[in-house]
């Protein structure tokens, strides 16, 4: 017994007896003249239509004056641009997967002509970014097929730099999966790195992106995603006109890009689309809501557990008040709705939308509502962990609001033990993994630190467009100015009055 | 034996501002106030700044006997090239010690002010675990998470700082100050003596040199981060003289933090459990960029990999800790580390800058001769 799956044959006859068995595996003779042609194809792959129209019609109607005296003559006896002759068994086994038919005179004969008529289906029409909404601005996404992504990003990115590279990854799968760079802004050193990372990948089927995004990262030991992975095509060719390589696997509506830092995870493309000052206050809110969630919970726990001197008077009376019935320490009483509005979220995206936003609202308040009755939970720790699960839910990257959602669970065990010192403790190892943490061996925090104050002018607050019209200069790209300037020359009648 | 950085893990001059402030101060701003009016009185605004001038001289020092030599630019070779092999190895290893009992008092004693004031019946074994793990983590990876961290604290605490100057200015008694002059000089560089203790810190700079990219340029900076920190501590003093009357500071160990708590924002009050608490990520990255120093001056003396020096001193610390648990051998150790300090910067330093300087008139010389 091999260890591996024999999947690359060198002999065609033990080839074709292998696929022969598959039900969808087709083999007809076509006359040619005087000869007969051997089409065998997979009727799921191909479009058969096509077969019939551009193939076998056209060939039937030659046959009938003239005689093909070699395969490379097919190329004028049908209307099919892309017609290729090979004699390689991995060729014809690779093309025969992909989607092509082949050709020969005899069955066992080697050469083969490739005549490419791919289909594709199961792909989805709709093109809306379902998952990453944004109420200003486009609506369109990416879908599962490689070849319209990359459309989708070369009509919105119209210079002849956009550099497409694509490698098969995958034992099982040869999946097609591309890197995408522009050519003349992005450093070549992040597209070599990941071009060498996605080369040394050895796994059997990609799925998604994100599954690569993990075999690629500096680091696996972190629940920060180190690579920013949407649907949005603003926000790819944002990134890629940023300076940095993005990566999209056949098959996967998700980009991948980086890369990233940070910062990258709060900026939502709609600070782009609102004037600044909306812009920069809105993604002010967002930071601030993960901070609000990450640890509002843990303070509530060291606060009530060892520190009640800190709650003014005033404040103290309604906080014993609403806590006077609960029998739980308060890490029982916070892991306890805390896990309630995980289970709801779970729940809430496995079900259909529409059934999953009813359970959301009825969970929410009834369940609410009954362990404050039922003192199991004091009122003022709802309204905590209600505003905390929605704070989390702003970060506008879903692998993002995953990672702080996971991370209020050690901050809320750390508070627990040892106070606002466990809290601080929590906060520590917090910030040291930060610093730690690279992305494609950039900093993940990088315009906090390393400190570079040119960028931090894009960071916690969104510019006007005159101040942003530079790359950051932590990508280290190869040109640093976007455009000159976004002043507009007022000069029409109405500016004069 | 190549101890040649490369330019990748260079850092820019300005950044040099934050391990310094970090080291400098440290738990001691809590505290500091008791102590340097022992002598001077309510005079003690002086000492700061006479210390903060003496402290300019010897930074400029470092900077002179680190840049004279191109090949010698970090303590640990200089002290080889001057005392030789024997001498200088047991130099070497008296600063890595030095920098590791620093790390220690500084741990120490915070972990004391939190028994104080937060968990007086908790036993520190876990704690202190944990914290040096933390360390470990923060240390391990090497010079730009330590600064990483440095920046951090930096933030935090200059955050901290403005609200705590705003909000005790309904509480304070300018009269206080007056008369301006009533203590001898004497008195005064006594207080400034004291006052030394909580300078100390600024001493990586004879290992962090190196590491600065154009590190002549870093020295504008040393010295602005050292102006900051004298007025830091002027500005805290004064706040401290002008709140409490002197019979009152004389008795309060933690001057600070009872100021802190004073403070009331809409729901909260009592904020000094908070700054304890906050002042955590400024002890881990004082004691960080020590053990890190430490760790840097046993690489290059001793050839000892820095991760297991670095696991061996963080372990004796932690025993220490647990060994050393009342208050009084605690204070004992801390002023047998001011006073080594104290010698180590007001007598090393200038010892090995004119070691330096002479050596250099030496070979020049011999070379001039030859």
């Amino acid at each position: 017994m091999a260890d591996d799956l024999k999947t690359d044959f060198k002999d065609l006859i033990q080839l074709k007896k292998l696929i022969s068995q598959s039900s969808d595996y087709k083999s007809l003779q076509v006359a040619a003249g005087s000869k007969t042609l051997n089409i065998c194809y997979f009727s799921t792959l191909i479009d058969e239509k096509t077969l019939q129209t551009n193939v076998l019609l056209p060939m039937q109607n030659r046959s009938l004056d003239s005689d093909l005296e070699r395969l490379e003559d097919l190329k004028n006896w049908i209307p099919v641009e892309n017609v290729e002759i090979s004699d390689q068994v991995e060729v014809l086994q690779a093309k025969l997967l992909k989607g092509c038919a082949i050709a020969s005179f005899a069955r066992d004969d080697r050469k083969h002509a490739i005549i490419h008529i791919a289909t594709v289906q199961g792909v989805r029409q709709n093109n809306d970014t379902e998952n990453e909404f944004s109420v200003v601005g486009p609506k369109v996404g990416f879908v599962e097929s490689l070849d319209t992504n990359i459309g989708l990003l070369r009509s919105q990115v119209n210079i002849p730099n956009l550099v497409v590279k694509e490698i098969l990854i995958g034992t099982t799968s040869k999946t097609r999966v591309a890197i995408v760079h522009i050519d003349g802004i992005t450093n070549k050193e992040y597209v070599q790195t990941v071009e060498q990372r996605l080369n040394n990948i050895d796994v059997d089927v990609v799925f998604d992106t994100s599954q690569l995004d993990q075999f690629i990262s500096d680091n696996s030991k972190t629940p920060f995603p180190l690579f920013l992975s949407t649907e949005r095509r603003d926000r790819v060719v944002y990134a890629l006109t940023q300076g940095q390589v993005a990566i999209i696997s056949d098959g996967s509506p998700y980009f991948v890009t980086g890369p990233s830092t940070l910062f990258d995870f709060f900026i939502s493309p709609e600070d782009y689309y609102l004037p600044w000052i909306l812009g920069s206050f809105f993604r002010l809110i967002r930071i601030f809501g993960v901070i609000f969630s990450l640890f509002a919970t843990s303070m509530y726990i060291a606060i009530t557990t060892f520190h009640y001197e800190v709650i003014p008077r005033d404040l103290l009376e309604p906080l014993i008040f609403s806590r006077r019935n609960v029998p739980f320490p308060p890490l029982l009483e916070v892991l306890f709705l805390e896990i309630t509005i995980e289970f709801l979220r779970e729940a809430g995206a496995r079900l259909p939308t529409k059934i999953g936003q009813t359970l959301g609202i009825v969970g929410g308040i009834v369940i609410g509502q009954a362990t404050v009755l039922a003192g199991l939970t004091s009122n003022i720790l709802v309204i905590i962990v209600a505003f905390s699960a929605l704070a989390s839910f702003a970060t506008p990257i879903y692998k993002m609001s995953n990672a702080i959602r996971f991370l209020r669970f050690p901050m809320i065990l750390a508070s627990s033990i040892w106070g606002a010192l466990g809290m601080f403790i929590g906060i520590g190892f917090l910030l040291v993994h930060l610093i730690r943490l690279t992305s494609l061996g950039v900093p993940y925090i990088v315009p906090i630190h390393p400190l570079r104050i040119r960028d931090l002018k894009d960071s916690f607050i969104r510019p006007s467009y005159e101040f942003i019209n530079r790359r950051p200069s932590y990508l280290r790209t190869e040109s640093l100015v976007k455009y000159k300037s976004a002043k507009v020359k007022k000069q029409n009648n109405l500016d004069r009055e | 034996m190549n101890n040649d950085i490369s330019e990748k893990y260079k850092i820019s001059p300005y950044l040099i501002i934050f391990p310094l402030y970090v080291s400098m101060v440290g738990i001691g701003v809590l505290s500091y106030q008791r102590t340097v009016i022992k002598h001077a009185g309510y005079n003690a605004w002086i000492s700061v700044i006479l210390t903060g001038f003496s402290i300019h001289i010897l930074i400029w020092m470092i900077y002179k006997l680190l840049s004279v030599s191109e090949d010698a630019n970090d303590i640990a070779t200089i002290n080889k090239k001057l005392f030789g092999k024997i001498v200088g190895s047991f130099f070497n290893a008296a600063i890595a010690l030095y920098f590791v009992f620093g790390a220690f008092v500084k741990f120490k004693v915070y972990i004391e002010l939190i028994q104080v004031w937060m968990f007086p019946s908790m036993n520190f074994l876990y704690v202190s675990i944990i914290i040096l793990l933390l360390v470990y983590y923060a240390v391990s990876g090497g010079l730009r998470s330590v600064l990483g961290i440095a920046v951090w604290a930096t933030m935090i605490s200059c955050v901290s700082i403005i609200p705590q100057v705003s909000l005790t200015f309904p509480y304070l008694h300018p009269l206080n100050l007056l008369p301006l002059w009533n203590h001898s000089l004497a008195e005064v560089l006594l207080s400034s003596k004291d006052m030394a203790f909580n300078f100390l810190g600024f001493e990586i700079l004879l290992l962090f040199y190196p590491f600065v990219k154009t590190p002549e340029k870093s020295q504008k900076w040393a010295h602005l981060i050292l102006f900051m920190v004298m007025l830091l501590y002027l500005v805290i003093l004064v706040l401290a003289l002008m709140f409490f009357t002197e019979e009152q500071l004389r008795h309060s160990i933690w001057p600070t933090l009872n100021m802190i708590g004073i403070f009331e924002i809409p729901l909260l009050q009592r904020l000094e459990y908070f700054a304890i608490s906050l002042w955590f990520i400024k002890i881990i990255a004082g004691i960080s960029i020590y053990a890190w120093s430490a760790c840097r001056a046993t690489k290059i003396a001793f050839r000892i990999r820095p991760r297991l020096f670095l696991a061996m001193s963080l372990i004796a610390i932690t025993i220490l800790c647990e060994v050393i648990r009342d208050h009084r051998t605690v204070e004992k150790l801390s002023a047998v580390y001011s006073e080594v300090g104290l010698y180590f910067i007001y007598v090393y330093i200038p010892l090995v800058w004119i070691g330096v300087l002479v050596r250099q008139r030496w070979v020049a010389h011999l070379r001039g001769s030859r």
